[in-house]
């Protein structure tokens, strides 16, 4: 990816993170890995999934170089354009960490922020249902 | 009849030469002893055909063994190639049911074919592996169950994503066990190919 275009998207989700942070957008868990958010206009819909893969390491172990299975985590943040989607579900957009390295503490830090905000709303939807 | 002391004198000189003459210059002796000897012989014979017998049928039994356990090594990289043309199954926008099913299958099949050999000198360390990365794909499935199936498809790759890595890992463990299942296979042809 263009360095140019990278500082683009590291803006971007600058910009989803501060609408999350402040309640514009709201994400829903799609699975325990994976939130999703469907713009007002359904014109578009973003997807942020947390990716462990298995990646093999060289550890040393006295004189003895072996190589070990780490698991590492990245993240994979799509951008489907509902408009023209169709019956099409291919992304409009696809940032993955795993490509892309330097994205990867923009989207740990967006993951972060929208795990808080989904567990704050589900408190607090709990407390709202115990009578005062 | 009265025996007169000279009978009795004469009775035993004769005796006495008979006894003098030693008990190998007698002709029933030898015949005793070549009889004896022949038995001998014969048994030792005996002993030695019984001996080659027992071992002709040891080695016929090692290879009723190995040609049994080769013939499981070849219904077990039979199983493997099958796995892994399957595991190539595992394609973007896969459903988390799809996904899940093939995990079932794959492992079943996976554990069954592996059991027989998991104590092998040469396969142990390599069934090891797979068994690992199979866990760790459990793992990774519990990552991607839709919270709601219904709303599955507003994450239509996160299945794929979750899982594919851990798949591929599984794949790649099942190529390396079936490469020395193939070489088992072919160890034990050129080590019998002489028997």
């Amino acid at each position: 990816m263009p360095e140019n275009e990278s500082l683009a998207l590291g803006e971007y989700i600058d910009d989803v993170m501060r609408a999350t942070l402040e309640g514009k957008m709201v994400w829903t868990a799609v699975n325990p890995s994976t939130y999703s958010f469907i713009s007002g206009d359904r014109a578009g819909r973003f997807v942020l999934q947390r990716v462990d893969r298995m990646v093999k390491q060289v550890v040393h172990e006295g004189n003895l170089n072996l190589s070990k299975q780490v698991k590492e985590i990245g993240y994979v943040f799509q951008v489907f354009n509902l408009s023209t989607l169709g019956g099409n579900i291919q992304p409009f957009v696809t940032i993955d960490s795993f490509e892309n390295p330097a994205m990867n503490p923009k989207l740990e830090a967006l993951m972060k922020v929208i795990e808080v905000d989904t567990s704050k709303r589900k408190l607090d939807f709990l407390r709202s249902m115990v009578p005062k | 009849m009265q025996i007169q002391p000279s009978d009795v004198q004469n009775g035993v000189e004769q005796l006495r030469k008979l006894l003098e003459v030693p008990f190998w210059g007698r002709g029933e002796f030898w015949i005793s002893t070549v009889i004896g000897l022949c038995g001998v012989g014969l048994s030792y014979a005996a002993f030695r055909q019984a001996e080659a017998a027992k071992e002709e049928a040891i080695k016929a039994k090692h290879a009723a063994t190995e040609a049994g356990r080769t013939v499981k090594l070849q219904t077990m990289s039979i199983e493997l190639t099958e796995i892994a043309q399957k595991l190539e199954r595992v394609q973007p926008g896969i459903k988390f049911n799809l996904a899940k099913e093939l995990f079932n299958e794959t492992s079943r099949r996976l554990r069954r074919a592996m059991a027989p050999f998991a104590d092998h000198n040469e396969l142990r360390i390599s069934i090891e592996a797979v068994r690992k990365a199979l866990e760790s794909t459990q793992s990774a499935l519990k990552q991607v169950r839709p919270a709601d199936p219904t709303k599955e498809g507003d994450a239509p790759d996160a299945v794929y994503y979750g899982i594919e890595d851990y798949f591929a890992t599984v794949n790649n463990c099942v190529a390396d066990l079936l490469g020395l299942v193939e070489k088992e296979t072919y160890d034990f042809g050129d080590e019998n190919a002489g028997e």
